[in-house]
């Protein structure tokens, strides 16, 4: 491939910011501009961002000699943002670019040659006869197109090159007004109204091109646009009351509400055939395909509006720094809801108790001991992250038919009629409600050393009742899944930080670490047999191979365990059951030996089982930051342990394709592989099925940031009218220490349920930074 | 006096705030604008909007449920007339499992199962709005109800075929927890049954639908879903029914067979005089990332040899799947139309070999130039219609009936004579209406057409005919009876696990 190994970066932010006896403002522009290493420099994932900002507060009145009303202030903050961005498709092992250039035969070069006798390897002449529209870098040289049985994998060069844009854009316009009010001493109100308006959109086309014959072959220039508005407006109105008492009882009391309402609307259309080849006549207007070709759709998105509400108050009660509590309850409603269950109710009390405050420790408190503080809370939280109306059941449409006639070859036109059709979606659940995570968390401050040392340590319970899921229902019922507060889950952890900090003359350092230890388990997935599958990939022969159960960590990999490689027919017929009976008596030489992990004689699916989870047992941070004269430095590691890689780089189901280096290795006679299996398209044994050997070690440290930098004395800057001026050089993703030979070990994916899955994913990019502050 | 005065001034403006923006449950009550909510009343339209969409799956099973599940392809895997083909045996693996007979839980046909599942409820959709009609004429709700009640015989009776002891529910499950009692084969064919007989009585539908009405359900699809559910049952009570069915198809002169076998097969012949029933494909719609849309079917490019280049320029490559066996192709006698029209047979070079490559092809649904014009993803969207039922399957079910099952002749039809038609328009002489010459006439007749499996299954002829040796196309395979229901998903089980619903998993499968 021609990854974009030097794709700039730039990023950009002045801002001015003052003060005056009534007034305050900040004002600041930004801008920033990544070209992606994949396909950045063919302008196919690029993006850029404009941003505009300003708040300010206005004191209308301060009466100093009344105690009532004495003051009222008003504030204004907007913000504007701009975005422009391409992307290509990631993670996906079915033709995304990357996925292609894993799979695809490396013995064919990315441009076709003048003349070929390779079957694989075609000629530009032998091309451009059977794919006129085969695809050609900017000069007009024809890319080499995929051998046959590549099915959608097709040359990644040429993928970049495809004739096709498709530019997304986004304005979001974001304010509030708020008007802080004292009403009488201690008692303030602030009220709010914010809006968040933001236009999106895409704007693209594509000509005729040909990249692999499975769905990348395609024969008609088509252009599409499309238009999204959204407009959430928020209310907040807030009293805040707070009093000290006998100067050691402080009193907070808060009571509010807030609402807000989300309106959505969109226009867009695509049409085909566009007027020759020239972008800039890429426009729906100028499409010429017949009418009935074109397509408009817009709407609302299926509803009038979402909504939000909440009223809510809170306790602070502080004695004396001693003893600390806050308690709070809420009350939310949620428009996704049914109409018995819009509102839930969500308390939550936490404590605290300075130690060391306490009078009668004065005297006994050790002098490098400065301060040591108990917590504990508790508090329940809600989650409404669903769909819209999920509560009841609507009527699909679209599900037409066509009778009277159909499509006609010869003419290229419709005879029949359409019967427009509509059947219920999912099925209904009145009953939905919302999610409640109970989360209980006890841990302790302390801090060494004149505060040069810190220590802190949690320990926490987080208990998830009546999660929002499609409920695992089996599909014969022939609709979709109700949702329903299905599962519940526990999330149990540890958290550590421990920070340092010294002074040595004009040598500043510190250093502070952190790692959390978490442990999920699945207490109860809300079926019967509280097990169920998530992922399964049954075309390419992996079978199923994500997994949830009761009891475990949710989710995990599933699939079977292996013993290594049978080395010669003998060890084959060997492998038998307490009955005799060989166990695969498919298998060749070469294949695996999967293990009756059940042990009741046979090897099928029953055998299956847990064979790793890709969420990691412990995450850690460390940071050391250090100054010296006019240089300072920073350094950020980050790493996790404890996880798996599922490694779906490589598909069963296309015996050609290129395959890891590791596959070198694999069993090409007695004695030469324990571990990887030979190659063979018939596959008897089904040596790829979901099985351990897909597993790989995800664990990683990687030295995240490193920032070098150096200001230059102020005695120079100063002439210049310049008050600070910083320059720095920093790194992103430096080094990184894994046993993981894929791209990254920190498998980004989007859905939860596929966590730790590579599919060939976006690789996290090494970034250098060159960079000024200015402070004028 | 003046202070008290102000500030009960500023809290009536904040109580005035706050009952403003009050948060009655009015303001949490979004409406869906683009669906209407189910349970509506029961119109004509709305009635006609869910018989659509019940008619809308047969449109689905190519690509079913994001699996090539095409029903009959399915079918013939099995069979002895194809190969698995495709890329390598682990291309579809499922599919070459099911042509081994080593289809497990985890491997089996996930697709097809949701699909006619779907049919199924959406079939009780149309039934249960027709009970809550109003305003709608008596004769046109007895017609909408019979066509439901033959499509959801049609749907279920594929799950019959495949599956056997299926769950089974006349009104959605729409409580928890959400499960239908698994019912044992014989239970299900007297719902489908039922059913079906329902289509039949006369009056309800006509013999034959015509002009707008093109591509719904005739009675004579109802009586020939009645004989293919009563011959697969194999049961003896209904023969003469099922017999005087098929003459009655035969006398009502509705359906004729169609001269040219070959040409029968290309669009412009879709809905001949032969067709009896078949599924209307459209060639847009379906998408890669959605198949429960759209009117196209994949099973032409699935079926096509990779790469392929056409000298005539009529038929277009696909993916090399279900390679036609060279036995099949030499069953045909010299002369008979039916070879050249039901198999192609490529030079070497003109296409590339795939896995258990034989250079035989199906061609009755193979892809062909102009059937899948852009835009869209066109290998999904051919717009070839799948024969259901064809009138050569009355004549060659009529004699079968009588000379297999030893039924009488009725209204005058003679087995023989049945027979003679299918020979004559094959171009190939007459031959005696014995057990074995119709078997072997069904087999030339239906290559292609998911027939041959089932035919073996009822004959009682699967066992010796499908156990096989045959290493160098890859296919050492046994079969044992109880192997023609294939294994009900992993999922499916799984989730009914530990409940009063739990599935029984069929035979000897895990």
């Amino acid at each position: 491939m021609n990854p974009n190994y030097d794709a700039p970066v730039q990023s950009h932010q002045l801002s001015i910011s003052g003060n005056s006896e009534k007034i305050s403002y900040f004002l600041s522009m930004g801008f920033f501009g990544q070209d992606g290493i994949v396909g950045g420099n063919y302008g196919k994932s690029n993006y850029e961002r404009w941003s505009l900002r300003t708040n300010s507060t206005y004191k209308v009145f301060e009466e100093k000699d009344r105690d009532f009303v004495n003051s009222l202030k008003v504030g204004v903050n907007v913000g504007y943002s701009r975005d422009n961005s391409t992307g290509i498709e990631t993670n996906s092992e079915y033709g995304s670019v990357l996925g292609s250039a894993l799979a695809f035969n490396p013995r064919v070069p990315v441009y076709a040659p003048e003349t070929s006798s390779d079957p694989d390897i075609q000629s530009v002449a032998s091309i451009l006869a059977s794919h006129p529209y085969a695809v050609t870098d900017k000069n007009g040289n024809v890319f080499s197109i995929p051998p046959s049985g590549f099915q959608e994998i097709a040359n990644p060069v040429a993928m970049l090159n495809q004739p096709r844009s498709d530019k997304w854009n986004s304005d979001k316009f974001v304010g509030t007004f708020w008007g802080e009010l004292d009403v009488v001493p201690g008692l303030k109100f602030k009220s709010s109204y914010g809006f968040d308006l933001a236009f999106w959109g895409d704007d693209g086309y594509e000509y005729p091109y040909f990249l692999a014959t499975q769905g990348k072959d395609v024969s008609q220039s088509s252009v599409w646009s499309q238009m999204n508005r959204g407009f959430k407006w928020q209310v907040e109105n807030v009293f805040t009351y707070n009093k000290l008492f006998r100067d050691v009882h402080n009193l907070t009391f808060v009571l509010g509400q807030s609402a807000q309402k989300y309106t959505y609307r969109q226009v867009g259309g695509s049409d085909y055939d566009l007027l020759g080849n020239d972008p800039v006549l890429a426009t729906i207007n100028a499409a010429t395909a017949d009418r009935d070709k074109e397509r408009i759709y817009g709407g609302t998105g299926g509803y009038n509006f979402t909504a939000l509400a909440s009223y809510f108050g809170r306790l602070d009660y502080n004695y004396a720094e001693r003893y600390m509590l806050q308690a709070t309850i809420r009350r939310d409603g949620s428009s996704r809801f049914g109409p018995n269950n819009k509102w839930a109710v969500f308390p939550a009390l936490s404590l605290g108790w300075n130690v060391l405050n306490e009078p009668y420790l004065e005297e006994i408190r050790p002098e490098w001991m400065d301060a040591f503080k108990l917590r504990f809370s508790w508090g329940k939280n809600g989650n409404e992250n669903i769909g819209n109306f999920r509560y009841t059941s609507l009527m699909d449409g679209g599900q037409n038919y066509y009778f009277g006639g159909g499509y006609v070859v010869s003419s290229d036109s419709k005879n029949g009629v359409m019967q427009y059709g509509t059947s219920p979606s999912a099925l209904p659940n009145p009953n939905v409600r919302w999610e409640e995570s109970e989360q209980t968390d006890l841990g302790f401050d302390a801090r060494f050393l004149r505060n040069a040392l810190t220590f802190s340590f949690d320990y926490f319970v987080k208990n998830t009742n009546g999660m929002l899921m499609d409920q695992p229902i089996p599909s014969y019922v022939g609709q979709s899944a109700p949702i329903g507060n299905v599962g519940d889950m526990q999330n149990r952890g540890l958290e550590f930080e421990i920070g340092w900090k010294q002074t040595l003359g004009e040598f500043k350092y510190n250093i502070l670490a952190n790692a959390s230890y978490l442990k999920n388990k699945l207490i109860k997935l809300g079926n019967a047999s509280g097990e169920a599958i998530y992922e399964t990939a049954g075309a390419s022969g992996l079978g199923s191979f994500i997994k949830g159960k009761n009891g475990e960590v949710w989710p995990f990999f599933y699939g079977y365990k292996t013993d290594g490689i049978f080395q010669n027919i003998e060890e084959v017929n060997a492998y038998v059951n307490s009955d005799g009976v060989t166990y695969q008596p498919k298998a060749q030489p070469g294949d695996v030996r999967f293990v009756d992990y059940n042990g009741d004689g046979v090897i099928d699916d029953n055998d299956k089982t847990k064979i790793g989870k890709g969420m990691p047992d412990w995450t850690f941070g460390f940071s050391f930051g250090a100054e010296w004269k006019n240089f300072d430095m920073n350094l950020f590691f980050q790493g996790a342990q404890g996880n798996d890689v599922f490694d779906f780089s490589m598909r069963g189901d296309i015996p050609a394709m290129n395959r890891p280096s590791w596959i070198l290795e694999r069993w090409h006679g007695e004695g030469t592989s324990d571990k990887i299996p030979r190659m063979t398209s018939a596959d008897p044994n089904s040596n790829w099925r979901s099985s351990d050997l897909y597993i790989k070690n995800g664990s990683y440290l990687r030295l995240k940031t490193a920032q070098l930098g150096y200001t230059l004395p102020q005695v120079l800057t100063k002439k210049i009218s310049i008050q600070q001026l910083r320059l720095y050089v920093s790194a992103e993703n430096l080094f990184t220490f894994t046993g993981y030979n894929g791209f990254d070990p920190e498998v980004a994916t989007g859905e939860y349920t596929r966590i730790g899955v590579d599919r060939g994913v976006y690789p996290q990019s090494r970034t250098i930074y060159l960079g000024a502050n200015v402070s004028f | 006096m003046k202070k008290y005065k102000f500030i009960a001034i500023i809290a009536t403006l904040v109580i005035g705030v706050f009952s403003m923006i009050s948060c009655s449950d009015d303001f949490l009550s979004a409406s869906s604008t683009e669906k209407p909510e189910y349970g509506g009343a029961a119109t004509e339209g709305s009635i006609l909007s869910n018989l659509a969409s019940a008619y809308q799956i047969l449109l689905f099973d190519s690509y079913a449920n994001g699996n090539y599940n095409a029903v009959l392809l399915m079918s013939d895997l099995r069979s002895d007339d194809i190969y698995k083909g495709g890329g390598s045996a682990g291309d579809q693996e499922q599919l070459y499992k099911l042509s081994q007979f080593t289809s497990t839980a985890a491997s089996t046909l996930d697709g097809l199962w949701s699909i006619y599942f779907t049919g199924l409820a959406r079939a009780n959709n149309v039934i249960i709005s027709c009970e809550n009609a109003s305003g709608v004429k008596e004769e046109k709700l007895e017609q909408y109800k019979a066509e439901a009640h033959f499509l959801r015989a049609y749907y279920v009776h594929l799950l019959w075929k495949f599956w056997g002891n299926i769950p089974y529910f006349e009104e959605p499950l729409s409580n928890p927890p959400y499960m239908a009692k698994q019912l044992p084969a014989d239970s299900i064919y007297n719902k489908i049954l039922k059913d079906v007989d329902f289509a039949c009585v006369e009056g309800r539908i006509p013999m034959k639908t015509v002009g707008n009405d093109l591509g719904r359900v005739s009675r004579a699809a109802a009586l020939m879903l009645r004989a293919r559910v009563v011959m697969y049952q194999k049961d003896a009570s209904r023969y003469a029914q099922v017999t005087n069915d098929m003459a009655t198809i035969i006398n009502s002169g509705e359906y004729e067979l169609f001269e040219d076998f070959d040409a029968m097969w290309r669009d412009e012949n879709e809905f001949c005089k032969e067709s009896i029933f078949e599924s209307n494909q459209l060639p847009e719609g379906k998408t890669w990332g959605n198949s429960w849309s759209g009117y196209g079917t994949n099973l032409p490019a699935f079926i096509s040899p990779a790469d392929l280049k056409d000298p005539n320029s009529v038929f277009k490559g696909g993916w090399g799947f279900g390679p036609v066996r060279q036995s099949a192709y030499d069953m045909y006698e010299e002369g008979d139309v039916r070879r050249d029209a039901s198999i192609n047979k490529w030079e070497d070079g003109s296409y590339t070999a795939r896995f258990q490559n034989t250079g035989l092809f199906q061609r009755k649904y193979a892809a062909r130039v102009g059937y899948n014009p852009p835009p869209g993803d066109v290998d999904l969207n051919y717009c070839n219609n799948l024969r259901i039922f064809r009138y050569a399957e009355t004549l060659l079910n009529y004699a079968e009936l009588i000379v297999l099952h030893g039924q009488f002749e009725v209204q005058g039809i003679t087995a023989q004579g049945c027979l003679d038609q299918i020979r004559n328009r094959a171009g190939v002489p007459s031959i005696t209406a014995n057990i074995e010459n119709i078997k072997l006439e069904r087999r030339r007749e239906f290559l292609g057409e998911g027939m041959r499996f089932w035919d073996l299954v009822r004959w009682g002829d699967a066992t010796s005919v499908l156990t096989e040796d045959l290493p160098e196309h890859n296919s050492v395979r046994t079969f044992s009876e109880w192997m023609k229901y294939i294994p009900i998903p992993q999922g499916e089980m799984e989730k009914t696990k530990g409940t009063e619903f739990e599935l029984t998993q069929n035979g000897n499968w895990n």
